[in-house]
C-alpha cells in the first residue's frame, strides 16, 4: 500500500475550501435590487406558504397560496375589493351590467386587451373558459363544477363583450362571488389540452413552458414551489399599473430564515410569519409588524354524526354548549397563538371577510365553567365518586349502557395546522376535567391520515365517523359566505362535512341562498342558516388567527386581507413616495 | 479483487435495490389514506374524487399498480408528479443538482478538518489539543444539524453576510442575463452555510475513527523500527503511519457520500434548501407518491452504491482482500 494514502487530496479539499470562501467573501455585501433603490422597482416577498399549482381545475388549486398567482396569471372576470360594502371590482372585465329582468349579465371587456405574448386577450377567452369548466363539469373540471352551476349559457357575441345567461334572476353576489372562483385561461393556449376528452386538464402544468402567458398585470417568468417565482410587469396588460415592476416570491422552509432574510435585506417582506417570527421581526430597525385579522378560524369540532355508535349524548347541542362553557379562550389564544388572535363565536369570520352576511344574532360563547357544570348536573349527568360524569343509560335501537364522559379528541399531527395543536388539546382537555369529563388526544397524522381518520375508511351515507368525538382544524374564511356554509350540508358528508352534520331545513336554505334572486333575500336565507347553526352547536368556535407580516419601511400600500382573494394583494405595494 | 467477486457483489447490490424498491411501494400504500383522500375542497365531488383517483391509477388493484411501477421503472420512467405534474426524473435532477455539490463541498471540508484534528491528535495525544480537538468533534456531531443549521441562521448569515437560504439570488437576472461567474459565485455563497452545517456535524466521525486507527498503527513494532532508524514523529505519522491506518476511513467517506444525499433533510428544510431533502420532505407532506418512490430509490441505489464503491476501493487499498 505504497500509495494508499490518496497523495494530494487534503491539498485539493483545501485549495476547494479556500477558494469557496474566497469567492463567497467576494460577494459579500453585494446588494440586491429592490424597491426604490433602482430603476427597476422589484417587490421581493418571503413567504412560507408555497404556491402548489397555476392550474385552476388541479386539485390543489384552491389553497390560498395558489389563488395568489392565479390571480395574476389568469385573472376572473371581476375580483374582489378591499370594502365589504363594494365587495366586487373589475378584473378581466371593466364594467358589467345586468338586463331588466335579471338573467342576463354582460361584461365589457377592454379592446386592446393582450395576453403577455402579445395575443387579444377578449371575451372569447372567457367564454370559452367558462363553456369548457361546465362541458367537463363532472369529470375534468370538477374543481371549479360549484362556480359554473349558475350559468345557463356563455358567449361573446363580441370581442369586448361577455354575456351570461341564467335561468333565473339571481343575486349579484352569487353570480360575481361565483365569477370570482373562475380563473379565464388564454384559449390558444389550453384548447389542445382539452382535446381528447380534457383528461389532461386536471395534470396540465402551466409553467413547463415559461413564460406562463399570463393576462394579469403580471408575467409570470419563473416558478419554483421550493424556491422563486418571478413575476414581471405584463406589457399588455390594460389595468390600473401595479406597484411595482417585478414580485419575487421566494418559499422559506424555515420560518426563522425568513426573518434573517428580512433582517438583512434580502428580502422587502416577510408574508404570513409566525407568532414567534413576527415577535423577532419587531426588533428589526426600519421594519413594520402588521396585524390584520386573519381569515383562518380554529374551531373544536363535534361529531355530531346521527349515526354515532358510542357516546351518543354528544349528539345533544345543549351537552356541547354546556361542555364548550368550559373552554378558556382567551387561555388558548395567550398560549397556542401567542396573543395573535382573537377568541370568536360565529361561523362566519370577522366583518372585513364576512361583511354583510354575517348574522345579527350572535350566541353568547361564554367562558363559564361553573355555569357549565351546573348545565350539565341539569341534564342529568351526575358526577361518580372519581369525579368523572356518568351518561345515563338510554333505550331504543341505538340506546346505551350507562358510561364514563370519556372522549377522543382528534388532531392533526406535527406540522400540519399553524399552530401548536397538542397545547390546544392540552387546553381543551383541562376545560373539560373540570367538567368532569375525560379527554384522550388521538393524533390523526398528516392530512390524508387525518382525514380518513376523520370520516372512517369506509365512508358513506350511514357509515363512518365513528371513532373520534370531538375534532380540531383551522378553516379558511373566505369572502364568499356558501364556501363556510357547505362545510355543514348534507351532500358533504364524507367530503368535506368534518363534523358530519345534518340538516334538511339548512340544507334547503343553503340551496335557496345559492338560487336566490336578490342579496336582500340570500342574507336572510344565511342569517337563518347562521341560526341553525348556533342552535346545533357542530362546532365549538375558538380562535380567529391574525396575519401577521413584516414589511421595510420603504414600502407601503400593503392589502394584507386580500391574500389569494385578488391580484391587489401583489400590485398594491409600492415604494413609499411613488 | 477478481472479476467474479465484483460481478457477485454487483448482483447482490441489484438484488437490495429491487427489495428496497418493493419496500418503498408496500410502505406509502400501507399509510391510510391517499392522495386524493387529502383533498379538503368544498367543490371536490365525489364523481371528480374518483375521476382523480382514475387519473392517477389509484383505483387499480395494488399488484397491478406494483406491477405498473415494475414495468415503468425498467423503461426508465418514474412518472410524474401528483402535485406539480412534473416528471419525476426531472425533480430528482433538479433536486440533485443542488444536493450534490453542496454535499460534496461539506464532506470534502469534513474529511479535511476530521483528517487534521486526528492527526494532531496522534502526534500529540492525549495533550490538551487532543482532548480539545476530539471533545468539540464529539459535541459537534453528537448535536443535530438543524441546531447547528438554525445556529448559522440567526447567528452567522448575517454576521458574515451570507445568504441563509435558497440556492440563488432571488433578483439575480430578473432584468437580464447574469454572467456565469455571477451565477457561479452567487450559488456558491448559497451552498457555503449548509455545506459547513453538514461539515461541523459530520467531521466528528471522521476525526476518531481515524484517530484510533493511528492509535492502535502507532502501537505496532514497525513503528518503534521507524523510530528506532532516527525518524522525527511526524515523519512517521505522515510516511508509515498515516497510509495505514486510512483504510476505515477512506471506506467510511464512501459510506458516508451514500447517506448524506438522503440525509440532508434537516439542513436543507432549515436553509430551504431546494434539493433532494426539501422535495422529500414536500413530497411526504403532499402524499405524493410517484416523487416518493423516486427520491427513495435515489437514495437506495446512493447507498447501495457506494457500499459497492467502498468495497472495491477497500479491495484496492488493502492488499491482503485484493489477495
Amino acid at each position: 500500500m505504497a500509495e494508499g494514502w490518496i497523495p494530494g487530496a487534503s491539498k485539493l479539499a483545501t485549495a476547494v475550501t479556500v477558494l469557496a470562501f474566497v469567492v463567497a467573501a467576494s460577494g459579500c455585501g453585494s446588494s440586491d435590487k429592490s424597491g426604490g433603490g433602482g430603476k427597476d422597482v422589484v417587490l421581493r416577498v418571503g413567504t412560507t406558504e408555497p404556491i402548489p399549482t397555476l392550474n385552476p381545475w388541479n386539485a390543489n388549486s384552491g389553497l390560498n397560496s395558489a389563488q395568489v398567482a392565479q390571480g395574476v396569471v389568469y385573472p376572473g372576470v371581476v375580483q374582489y375589493g378591499p370594502d365589504p360594502d363594494n365587495r366586487f371590482v373589475s378584473a378581466l372585465a371593466s364594467k358589467w351590467e345586468t338586463s331588466t329582468d335579471g338573467k342576463t349579465w354582460t361584461f365589457d371587456f377592454p379592446a386592446d386587451a393582450k395576453w403577455s405574448d402579445g395575443k387579444p386577450l377578449t371575451a372569447e377567452d372567457a367564454a370559452w373558459t367558462l363553456q369548457m369548466s361546465q362541458k367537463y363539469a363532472t369529470s375534468a373540471t370538477g374543481f371549479t363544477a360549484q362556480y359554473v352551476q349558475f350559468i345557463k349559457s356563455a358567449s361573446a357575441p363580441e370581442p369586448t363583450k361577455l354575456v351570461i345567461e341564467t335561468a333565473a334572476p339571481l343575486a349579484p353576489s352569487v353570480v360575481l362571488g361565483n365569477l370570482t372562483q373562475l380563473h379565464i385561461v388564454p384559449k390558444h393556449i389550453w384548447e389542445p389540452v382539452f382535446a381528447d376528452g380534457a383528461k389532461a386538464v386536471p395534470t396540465f402544468n402551466p409553467a413547463a413552458k415559461l413564460p406562463v402567458v399570463s393576462g394579469g398585470p403580471y408575467e409570470m417568468t419563473k416558478y419554483n414551489p421550493q424556491g422563486d417565482t418571478v413575476l414581471v410587469r405584463n406589457k399588455g396588460f390594460t389595468g390600473p399599473a401595479p406597484g411595482s415592476d417585478a414580485v419575487v416570491i421566494s418559499y422559506f422552509a424555515n420560518p426563522d430564515a425568513q426573518v434573517e432574510a428580512l433582517r438583512r435585506g434580502t428580502i422587502d417582506w416577510a408574508a404570513l410569519m409566525s407568532p414567534s417570527t413576527a415577535k423577532a421581526a419587531k426588533s428589526i430597525p426600519n421594519v413594520t409588524v402588521t396585524v390584520t385579522p386573519g381569515s383562518g378560524s380554529v374551531q373544536l369540532s363535534w361529531n355530531s354524526n346521527p349515526y354515532k355508535e358510542r357516546n351518543r349524548e354528544l349528539l345533544d347541542p345543549a351537552v356541547r354548549r354546556a361542555l364548550s362553557m368550559c373552554i378558556d379562550r382567551d387561555k388558548i389564544n395567550q398560549i397556542v397563538f401567542g396573543g395573535y388572535g382573537k377568541p370568536i363565536d360565529t361561523y362566519l369570520g370577522p366583518p372585513i371577510y364576512s361583511g354583510q352576511w354575517l348574522s345579527p344574532e350572535k350566541p353568547d360563547a361564554k367562558y363559564d365553567c361553573a355555569e357549565g357544570n351546573r348545565l350539565l348536573d341539569e341534564l342529568g349527568f351526575r358526577k361518580g365518586s372519581d369525579g368523572l360524569r356518568v351518561a345515563p343509560a338510554t333505550s331504543g335501537s341505538d340506546g346505551e349502557a350507562a358510561h364514563p364522559m370519556r372522549y377522543v379528541l382528534l388532531t392533526p399531527g406535527p406540522g400540519i395546522v399553524p399552530f401548536n395543536e397538542n397545547r390546544l388539546a392540552s387546553i381543551v382537555s383541562e376545560g373539560l376535567a373540570e367538567a368532569g369529563v375525560e379527554v384522550r388526544q388521538k393524533i390523526g397524522g398528516d392530512v390524508n391520515a387525518t382525514v380518513v381518520a376523520l370520516t372512517g375508511d369506509k365512508c358513506g351515507p350511514k357509515t363512518g365517523y365513528q371513532d373520534w368525538d370531538m375534532s380540531s382544524w383551522i378553516y379558511g374564511q373566505p369572502f364568499e359566505p356558501s364556501t363556510t356554509l357547505a362545510y355543514f350540508i348534507s351532500s358533504q358528508r364524507c367530503v368535506f362535512n368534518d363534523s358530519a352534520h345534518s340538516d334538511p331545513e339548512y340544507d334547503k336554505l343553503f340551496d335557496a341562498q345559492n338560487a336566490a334572486a336578490t342579496d336582500e333575500e340570500r342574507q336572510q336565507a344565511i342569517w337563518r342558516m347562521q341560526e341553525i347553526l348556533y342552535a346545533d352547536h357542530p362546532y365549538t368556535n375558538l380562535i380567529n388567527q391574525d396575519m401577521l407580516d413584516a414589511y421595510t419601511d420603504s414600502w407601503t400600500g400593503f392589502q394584507f386581507p386580500m391574500w389569494g382573494r385578488s391580484w391587489l394583494y401583489l400590485t398594491s405595494p409600492h415604494p413609499v413616495g411613488d | 479483487m477478481r472479476a467474479e467477486d465484483i460481478l457477485r457483489r454487483a448482483g447482490l447490490a441489484l438484488i437490495s435495490v429491487f427489495i428496497a424498491v418493493t419496500v418503498n411501494f408496500v410502505l406509502f400504500r400501507a399509510i391510510p389514506g391517499s392522495a386524493v383522500d387529502a383533498l379538503r375542497c368544498s367543490s371536490c365531488s365525489p364523481q371528480f374524487a374518483a375521476a382523480l383517483r382514475r387519473s392517477l391509477g389509484l383505483d387499480q388493484s395494488l399488484p397491478h399498480q406494483y406491477w405498473l411501477y415494475l414495468r415503468d421503472l425498467a423503461q426508465g420512467d418514474l412518472g410524474h408528479s401528483i402535485v406539480s405534474q412534473k416528471s419525476v426524473t426531472s425533480v430528482i435532477w433538479d433536486a440533485l443538482g443542488n444536493t450534490l455539490p453542496m454535499v460534496l463541498m461539506g464532506t470534502v471540508v469534513a474529511v479535511v478538518v476530521g483528517v487534521a484534528i486526528a492527526l494532531l491528535a496522534a502526534w500529540r495525544s492525549d495533550r490538551a489539543s487532543d482532548r480539545a480537538g476530539i471533545w468539540s468533534a464529539l459535541a459537534l456531531s453528537s448535536t443535530p444539524p438543524q441546531i447547528v443549521g438554525m445556529l448559522m441562521v440567526m447567528y452567522v448569515a448575517t454576521a458574515v453576510g451570507l445568504p441563509s437560504s435558497g440556492v440563488r439570488s432571488s433578483t439575480l437576472d430578473l432584468f437580464g442575463e447574469a454572467s456565469w461567474w455571477s451565477v457561479f459565485t452567487d450559488r456558491l455563497q448559497h451552498m457555503i452555510l449548509p455545506a459547513l452545517t453538514l461539515a461541523l456535524t459530520t467531521y466528528g466521525s471522521y476525526a476518531y475513527i481515524l484517530r484510533a486507527s493511528l492509535r492502535e498503527e502507532l502501537a505496532q513494532d514497525y513503528v518503534l523500527t521507524a523510530r528506532a532508524k532516527g525518524l522525527t514523529d511526524w515523519r512517521v505519522i505522515r510516511r508509515h503511519v498515516a497510509p495505514n491506518a486510512a483504510l476505515p476511513t477512506v471506506t467510511l467517506i464512501a459510506l458516508s457520500l451514500g447517506f448524506a444525499v438522503g440525509g440532508v433533510i434537516a439542513i436543507e428544510l432549515v436553509f430551504s434548501y431546494p434539493g433532494i431533502g426539501l422535495a422529500t420532505t414536500t413530497a411526504v407532506a403532499q402524499r405524493d407518491y410517484p416523487v416518493l418512490q423516486g427520491l427513495f430509490l435515489v437514495f437506495t441505489v446512493g447507498v447501495v452504491l457506494c457500499n459497492f464503491l467502498a468495497d472495491i476501493v477497500h479491495a484496492q487499498l488493502d492488499p491482503r482482500i485484493r489477495a
